[in-house]
């Protein structure tokens, strides 16, 4: 069984160093025996050879060149054997050959099989013996440090290259609402500017033209302030409409100042609420501003109308004021419209007070009707929707009337400044009569 | 012990000729030299035994070198044939060179002879005259 074991290591560790070292060796051997020049020298003793010759039953005779022939073979077996045994050592990494080196070279060479049963009964008598069983102790010390170095420990250690898979980072993408909520809210306030703008442009170019007429009316050297004015407001018409009140502050201080020569009571409190800076005190300011100047040219009926007209006029003021500014703004519109009728026509004759009695009527009309639409809007909402739309229906008509007047100004400025001289009372019955017309339709 | 010592071969040859084969940093322990007497031992035994059993076979009574070398090849030690063959053919080569130096002074001896006796006699002693000496060569080697 061990015999059978051993074999294929053996083939498998001495088939390739041993080939090579048997064909070395016998090469060496050829090379040996062709330079031997003296025969008698023996490896071996004759007489010894003889005797295990003899040994056999046979009795063979041998011829005299025998012994000298067995010495050379059992020199040349014994050599083959020891190198067979040493590549064995070797393969084990030990200097030191042991007869299972031996047992190893005789199992992997066929020619041997005679041998085998050899080796089996040396074994056993070894293995009775005590001396051998010291030898093999020996051995077994020796043989302790050298199996340490198996040379199937020599296998290498193996570097296998390891890498980290590199994730790719994808940047998030930054959400498009960041970027399109602050694009939208510009577009709603854009929206709701010109809006606001519109309304005030129209209101305070009316109020222009008033003060206008009643600079031409009263002096001519306030035309070219007036003018100047003018030009400045139409450019600046997308400013805010506290702008345009804080501008027009100053002219009309100016015009309050020139166009009273006398100090009154009454011109005390208008200069008071033309100080103040709201937009309905302007507004207020602008209709005190246009009765006093009625009252220059005519002096009977005038503190009568002044005080009736002047007494609505603030309680209404206050009322607009305190309900909404856009529903002010143009009651104090079409105030300016009614007070300036009253004015020219008791300048231009005397004999029809009755005239102006029915226009007052009118005017008080208008005022219970603008009363009767801030109640609708303050009680309902839905009516609130409707009353909005007759205001801008209001204003619209006004607005085309007005836009009309001031591009003819503009077109003939000298020659209106001239014609409006001579013939100012005429034209401004002609003007104010269109008015009048549109509001006894509406 | 001692019949086996004195069939094997010396342990202290075997154990020289283990060194001569080797590298000097080679070491050999006892057991191997045992083991390997053993096995030279029956070696030899094993090869002049098919040797011997040939020359029975042809009925010859001594067993010739060449004998040897056939029943080598036969058993598969090339190898050893070979390289025996070679060693036998120089070592034949070298007693033949003795032999001619040896046989000028036994043709000198034979003629002599063939001068005192008759034809058929002078023959005869020839040959008896040339083994005698090569018997005494044989019995002179292991003196040296």
């Amino acid at each position: 069984m061990e015999q059978t074991l051993d074999v294929p290591r053996s083939l498998r560790l001495l088939a390739p160093k041993a080939q090579q070292q048997m064909d070395e060796f016998w090469r060496d051997r050829q090379k040996e025996i062709e330079t031997t020049k003296d025969f008698s020298e023996h490896a071996i003793p004759m007489a010894r050879l003889k005797k295990i010759v003899s040994s056999q039953k046979g009795n063979m005779m041998m011829t005299f060149d025998m012994p000298a022939f067995l010495s050379k073979m059992c020199e040349l077996f014994v050599q083959e054997l020891a190198v067979r045994a040493w590549a064995s050592a070797q393969s084990h990494n030990r200097c030191i050959i042991l007869d299972t080196d031996i047992a190893k070279a005789i199992a992997s060479t066929e020619s041997y099989d005679f041998l085998v049963d050899i080796l089996h009964n040396h074994r056993v008598k070894h293995k009775s013996t005590p001396c051998s069983t010291l030898t093999t102790k020996r051995c077994r010390l020796v043989d302790q440090p050298s199996t340490s170095h198996m040379p199937y420990q020599h296998q290498l250690p193996q570097f296998a290259p390891t890498y980290t898979p590199a994730i790719p980072i994808t940047p998030s993408l930054m959400p498009p609402i960041s970027h399109y909520i602050p694009f939208q809210y510009p577009s709603l306030s854009q929206e709701v500017s010109p809006m606001m703008a519109s309304a005030p442009i129209v209101n305070r170019s009316m109020l222009l033209i008033h003060n206008i007429a009643r600079g031409l009316g009263l002096q001519g050297n306030n035309i070219s302030t007036f003018a100047n004015n003018n030009i400045p407001d139409n450019i600046v018409g997308c400013s805010s409409p506290t702008v345009l009140a804080s501008m027009m502050s100053p002219a009309l201080l100016e015009v309050a100042g020139t166009s009273l020569n006398p100090p009154n009571s009454h011109s005390i409190c208008t200069m008071n609420m033309i100080n103040s800076s709201d937009p309905s005190g302007s507004s207020i300011g602008d209709i005190n501003v246009a009765n006093q100047a009625s009252l220059a040219p005519s002096g009977r009926f005038n503190p009568a109308i002044l005080r009736e007209s002047s007494c609505p006029s603030f309680l209404h003021s206050n009322n607009d004021t305190i309900v909404a500014i856009p529903e002010g703004v143009d009651i104090s519109g079409t105030m300016d419209v009614a007070s300036d009728v009253a004015a020219i026509v008791i300048n231009g004759q005397e004999e029809h007070e009755r005239e102006t009695n029915v226009e007052h009527h009118q005017q008080n009309e208008i005022y219970e009707s603008i009363d009767i639409g801030i109640i609708n809007a303050s009680v309902a909402d839905d009516n609130k929707y409707s009353i909005s739309w007759d205001e801008l229906g209001m204003a619209d008509d006004s607005l085309l009337d007005k836009f009309l007047e001031e591009f003819q100004v503009r077109n003939d400025g000298v020659l209106r400044t001239g014609i409006e001289l001579h013939e100012d009372p005429f034209l401004g019955d002609v003007m104010l009569a269109n008015p009048s017309t549109s509001n006894a339709n509406k | 012990m001692t019949n086996g010592q004195d069939n094997l071969l010396p342990i202290a040859n075997v154990g020289r000729i283990m060194k001569d084969g080797l590298p000097p940093q080679a070491k050999i322990s006892k057991r191997a030299k045992e083991t390997i007497q053993e096995c030279a031992t029956e070696f030899i035994s094993f090869v002049t035994g098919e040797a011997s059993e040939r020359c029975r076979r042809e009925r010859r009574k001594t067993v010739n070198g060449d004998d040897v070398c056939h029943a080598m090849r036969s058993l598969g030690l090339d190898h050893y044939a070979d390289a025996m063959h070679r060693y036998l053919q120089r070592y034949r080569e070298g007693e033949e060179l003795a032999a001619s130096l040896n046989s000028s002074s036994s043709a000198a001896a034979a003629a002599a002879a063939a001068g005192s006796r008759g034809g058929g006699a002078i023959q005869i002693d020839v040959r008896a005259e040339l083994s005698i000496f090569r018997s005494g060569n044989n019995q002179g080697r292991p003196n040296n």
